[in-house]
């Protein structure tokens, strides 16, 4: 009973770190250019396929195949941030957010049915972060893969913190993403931090993909429904806020799995939404935009 | 602020800015000599923010040329601009909310992390009042604190041209007074300061030289000393 509370923790924790992932990755992007990038969803699927493939060039039998893996799905897909960039912002960036808006659900669908025509529609299944088996705590068995889930995401917040927070480049690109002709007027270069900002959401979105392919498999269609998680943890955490926007996916991960462990899947999503209304009716500006008290 | 090495002043020729096909500005002539300040008068909707936006190079021009020193800057970026010595305190401060007073000055300033404290140590110098202030976040200083600390973002990087737009707006009597001897010395120091004030007497008090826009064009310029207490210069300033 104890060790099946203790699990399902962490099972929340767990997706909880991953979907602050997607979220972080989706705010960079807002933050940068004022505009949604509706392809986020189909950038985390994406590198779970990355993941996938890599994976299968890796011999069998690794012990942490999933961390192997992990450095060339930043970089890959940080490359695929960057041609995301160029092709749907850079060219509307003088026209209104919602060519934006329009263009990323364009390269969305491309991504999309890209993969389905290139690999076909099946789920496939991604590496896992570390070989299965349980640790024991305290006389508790968890379940090392949640484990090393949690561990990875950390890590990756923990980093993205610290460059934002911590180095002067991060301080910079929040300049700019605060308020980019004021930034430009005191030398920085805004183009510089746009195309960061756009790698840095891409490779957390891959991350996130490659976190997610085990446990979940990775299919070409999930970019919808988690394009829409971030948008509501966005939303949650107060529009464009960066580390509200991590906690509202975390919120968000932590109802579900509780909320569906209880009731069902569908039930938990159902209230999730209902949820979401009634911060939009009772908390315009997020549940923890106010009392973060300044923009991230 | 150390002393400017080479100094350098600002020329405005014959720019204009048009929005929509209506100029809004122009065209305008202003020279700015190293080392003085221009106060740029005009009641609201003059032109006077769209005049210094237009050489910080936030706002494109339709025609005539800007220069720093020798150097045509009318066709360079923002950040260009700022790494060719043009220092621009907006109007309404825009400061960034989420950065403390210490990264508000890093983000601006130039060169490596040595180099950056050490000028961050020079404006702390210049606006005491920030120096006990600099683990604060922006929006949680006084008003006169946050104009201070956007002036001294602005001129951080010693630019040759300092261009303030509406400095004293909303301040105290005392910190007004402080802002403008603040001012006086940024350009005793050598820079050439274009500031556009509504606050006219203690423009003056500190300006080498006056001119008035009215309705986007220029139509006085002129010597500080001939300027005070002269009628023809109160009825320009009124739009008669
Ligand atoms: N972005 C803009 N688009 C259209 N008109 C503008 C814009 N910015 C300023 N203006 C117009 O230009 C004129 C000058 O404005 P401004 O330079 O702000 O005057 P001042 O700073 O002297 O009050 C005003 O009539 C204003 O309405
Ligand atoms: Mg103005």
């Amino acid at each position: 009973m104890i060790e099946a509370a203790a699990q399902l923790a962490v099972n929340a924790v767990a997706l909880g770190a991953v979907y602050a992932l997607v979220a972080l990755g989706f705010v960079l992007v807002i933050g940068a250019v004022g505009a949604v990038n509706f392809a986020h969803g189909e950038l985390v699927m994406l590198g779970g396929m990355v993941a996938v493939g890599v994976a299968s060039l890796l011999p069998a039998d690794l012990p942490v195949p999933g961390l192997l893996v992990l450095p060339a799905v930043l970089a890959v897909m940080a490359v695929a941030g960057l041609f995301v960039a160029g092709v749907a912002y850079a060219p509307l960036r003088r026209a209104p957010p919602t060519s934006v808006f329009i263009a990323t659900i364009a390269l969305g669908l491309i991504i999309q049915h890209g993969v389905t025509a290139g690999i076909g529609p099946e789920p496939r299944l991604g590496p896992p972060m570390i070989d299965s088996g349980t640790w024991h705590f305290a006389g508790i068995g968890l379940a090392r893969q949640q484990l090393a889930t949690i561990a990875t995401a950390v890590a990756l917040i923990v980093g993205v913190h610290i460059l934002l927070q911590r180095t002067r480049f991060g301080r910079r690109l929040r300049a700019a993403a605060q308020d980019s002709e004021m930034a430009r007027a005191i030398g920085i270069r805004v183009n510089v931090t746009v195309a960061v900002s756009f790698a840095l959401a891409a490779a957390l979105a891959g991350a996130a993909g490659l976190l997610l392919s085990n446990q979940y498999l990775v299919t070409p269609t999930d970019g919808a429904m988690l394009m829409l998680k971030a948008y509501v943890a966005t939303v949650i955490g107060g529009w464009g806020r960066i580390w509200g926007a991590a906690l509202g996916a975390f919120a968000i991960a932590v109802f579900e799995t509780l909320v569906a462990a209880w009731t069902s899947y569908l039930v938990a999503e159902a209230l999730l939404y209902v949820g979401v209304l009634a911060v939009l009716a009772f908390r315009p500006k997020g549940l923890f935009g106010e009392v973060e008290g300044r923009r991230a | 602020m150390t002393e400017a090495a080479v100094r350098i002043g600002l020329t405005v020729e014959g720019v204009d800015v048009r929005f929509a096909g209506t100029t809004i500005l122009g065209p305008v002539s202003v020279k700015v000599e190293p080392g003085s300040v221009v106060a740029v008068l005009g009641a609201n909707g003059a032109g006077k923010s769209t005049l210094l936006r237009a050489v910080a190079g936030v706002t494109p021009v339709s025609s005539g040329r800007i220069y720093v020193g020798e150097t045509e800057i009318s066709d360079v970026t923002p950040e260009r601009r700022a790494a060719l010595g043009v220092g621009w305190c907006p109007e309404g401060r825009r400061l960034f909310p989420g950065l403390t007073v210490d990264e508000t000055l890093d983000v601006a300033a130039p060169g490596g992390r040595r180099e950056r404290a050490e000028r961050i140590g020079a404006m702390l110098e210049l606006f005491p009042v920030l120096a006990d202030k600099r683990r604060e976040t922006a929006w949680r200083l006084s008003g006169g604190q946050q104009q201070m600390l956007a002036i001294a973002r602005a001129v951080i990087a010693e630019p040759s041209v300092v261009l303030l737009d509406e400095p004293s707006l909303g301040l105290a009597p005392v910190v007004r007074d402080q802002m403008f001897a603040t001012i006086r010395r940024l350009a005793t120091s050598g820079a050439a300061v274009l500031l556009a004030e509504q606050d006219t007497p203690r423009a003056l008090s500190i300006a080498d030289r006056v001119v008035v826009l009215a309705r986007g064009q220029l139509i006085l310029d002129w010597p500080t000393t001939m300027a005070v207490g002269n009628p023809h210069f109160e009825q320009a300033l009124m739009g008669v």
